[in-house]
This record gives C-alpha cells, structure tokens and sequence, in this order.
C-alpha cells in the first residue's frame, strides 16, 4: 500500500519533471523578449511597477509592447483598449482546440484559461492523455518566465541606470520578424493587402487613430470573404 | 497619471480573460462559424503587417530623419530571409538601430 503509493508519487514527479521540460523552448524564447520589455519600460519612463503589473495581468507578448509604447504616447484608454481587443483577438479560437486540456473546475480551470497565451497553447496542444495533468503546471512555468524576465529587465535598466537610445526598435523588429513567420506559415498574399490597402487609407485618413482603422478595416475586407465550402 | 496607468492595466486584464474564456461561453455554432474560420487564418498576419505599419506611420510622423529606421528595418528583412532565426533577427536589427543613432 505504502510503497504503491511512493511508487506513484515517483512516477507523477517524473511525469511533471517531463512536462516542465517541454517549456524550456519557452523559456529561451521569453527570456531575452522579458529583458527588452523591462529595458523598454524604463526607456519609455513609465513606473517601474507597470512592467510587474504588465507583464503579470495582460501577459499577451506583443500587445504589452504595443501598450507601453501607447501609454508613453499618452493615448486615451478607449484607443488602448481596442488595441488590445484586436492585437489579442486571436485568442478567441484558441480555447476550442484545446477543449480537453484545460482541467475541469476550480481555480487551475480558472487559471489555465486566463493565462492561455501563444506559448502556452502551442504546448498544450502538445500534450496528450496523462500528461494532460501538468496542463496547469506548464501554464504557471510560462507565466513565471515571463514575469521574471520582465523583472530581470528592469532590474537591469533601474539599477545600473542603464539607458539604450534605440532599444524601442526591438518592437517594430519584433513585428517585422513574426510577419516574416505569418507570411511562411500561410503562403497567402491577400491578407497582407488588405493590410496594406487598410494602412493606407488609415494614414492618409485616420492617422491619429492608425491602429485601430486600420485592423478594422481589414477585418471587414475578410469578413466579405466567402468561406470556402457550404456548412 | 497612476489612475490612467491603472485603468489601462485592469482593462487589458479584462479583455484578455474575456476573449481567452470566451469560447467556453459562447455557442460552438458561432465559434466554428466558417467566417470566423476565415478571420482566425487571415487576421493574424494582417494585424502583424497592420503593427509594422503603425511602427512606420509614427516614426514618419517624428520630425527625425527616418532613415535609420529604414535602414534596420531592411536589415531584419535580410537577416531573417538569410537566417530565419527570430532572435537574432530582432536582437541584430536592434543593434544595427542603436549604433545608427549613435554615430547619426
């Protein structure tokens, strides 16, 4: 009775041993991208406490440096919300597919899906049978590299005061890179003239409001797509 | 400007919760809608380019020369077509960026 049950233990601390392994890509890639949003907080003068507070209840990649970049702007928080609604609408299909994965009730239910990032979902679309019990343990990991690398970056800005004049360029860089992926990952020129052609009339029109014009008119030139195929 | 830092932080944090909980809300039928299918595929790399875009348009609006910034832009674009490694695309873009402004 006694030694089944040690026997078991061993086995689901191996088992979450396993599942902690496969965040570590997720380690690697949030920890230099936590630096450079700590540095750019700093950059930015906004208070050391919004990167703690970013980095731990919005904790959605490239919206928190879509965000700090509009609250040193000063823009209204109408404007930041859209924002946010439109740059994290993708998250809306993400709950679906993983349906199974995320635990049954209570709080880790409550916990897994809120912190359902990109990251996050790409993992636990990865696991399969028992080890759909770390679901919660890999969402905590993911959260807490985050959280720590953002800190580690303004440790690093606030302590030493260090000051990079030019730093704020890993966030169009950033954005650069993962349209670069989009575009590798789809093989589809469209959406990016609607993008293009959206843009446009944003800047010509709209410029105060670029963001926001701009992904919705997109998304209107996409919605008058016809899906292929009746239902 | 602690209330407007605050109340930017609580909504985001709202909106967030909200559209990851959503689908566990709202009816399948909606969800697996083909239009939303299509918005799922082609939304992502439109607000991608869109944010790149919005990068551009401020950068155009500052009374700075742009060229530093279009500069490393290309420079991304190269390094990670030759490369395809995202880190070191951003982090040698970013370089590339900062030592411009240095020696401008």
């Amino acid at each position: 009775m006694i030694s089944s049950s040690i026997i078991g233990s061993a086995r689901s601390k191996a088992g979450a041993f396993e599942a902690a392994k496969l965040t570590l890509p997720v380690f690697f890639a949030f920890f230099p991208l936590g630096i450079a949003l700590g540095l750019l907080v700093h950059e930015y003068h906004l208070p050391v406490y919004m990167g703690f507070l970013m980095s731990f209840f919005i904790y959605a990649g490239s919206s928190e440096f879509v965000v700090a970049s509009m609250l040193a702007a000063s823009e209204s928080l109408a404007e930041i919300a859209i924002a946010g609604l439109v740059i994290n609408f993708r998250h809306i299909f993400y709950g679906l597919s993983v349906f199974d994965v995320i635990p049954k009730k209570g709080f880790k239910r409550f916990y897994s899906i809120a912190t359902l990032s990109d990251e996050t979902y790409a993992l636990f679309l990865a696991l399969r049978g028992e080890d759909r019990r770390y679901a919660t343990l890999i969402a905590f990991l993911n959260h807490a590299y985050w959280f720590l690398s953002v800190t580690l970056g303004l440790i690093l800005a606030k302590s030493f005061s260090l000051s990079f004049p030019g730093v704020e360029f890993c966030l169009p860089a950033l954005f650069i890179v993962l349209t670069i992926e989009q575009y590798k990952s789809l093989k589809k020129i469209s959406p990016f003239i609607f993008a293009l052609a959206s843009s446009l009339v944003a800047f010509l029109f709209f410029k105060e409001q670029f963001l926001v014009v701009s992904i919705a008119l997109s998304s209107l030139l996409m919605l008058s797509i016809k899906p292929k195929g009746k239902k | 400007m602690t209330a407007y830092y605050l109340s930017a932080i609580a909504i985001l944090c709202l909106i967030n919760i909200s559209l990851r909980s959503l689908p566990f809300w709202l009816p399948k039928r909606l969800i697996e809608h083909p239009r939303m299918a299509v918005l799922s595929a082609y939304l992502p790399p439109a607000i991608m380019l869109s944010l790149v875009l919005y990068c551009f348009s401020g950068e155009f609006q500052k009374n700075e020369g742009v060229y530093p910034f279009l500069f490393a832009s290309a420079f991304v674009v190269l390094l990670h077509t030759l490369k395809g490694n995202v880190l070191l695309s951003i982090a040698g873009g970013t370089l590339c960026y900062c030592l411009f402004k240095a020696w401008a």
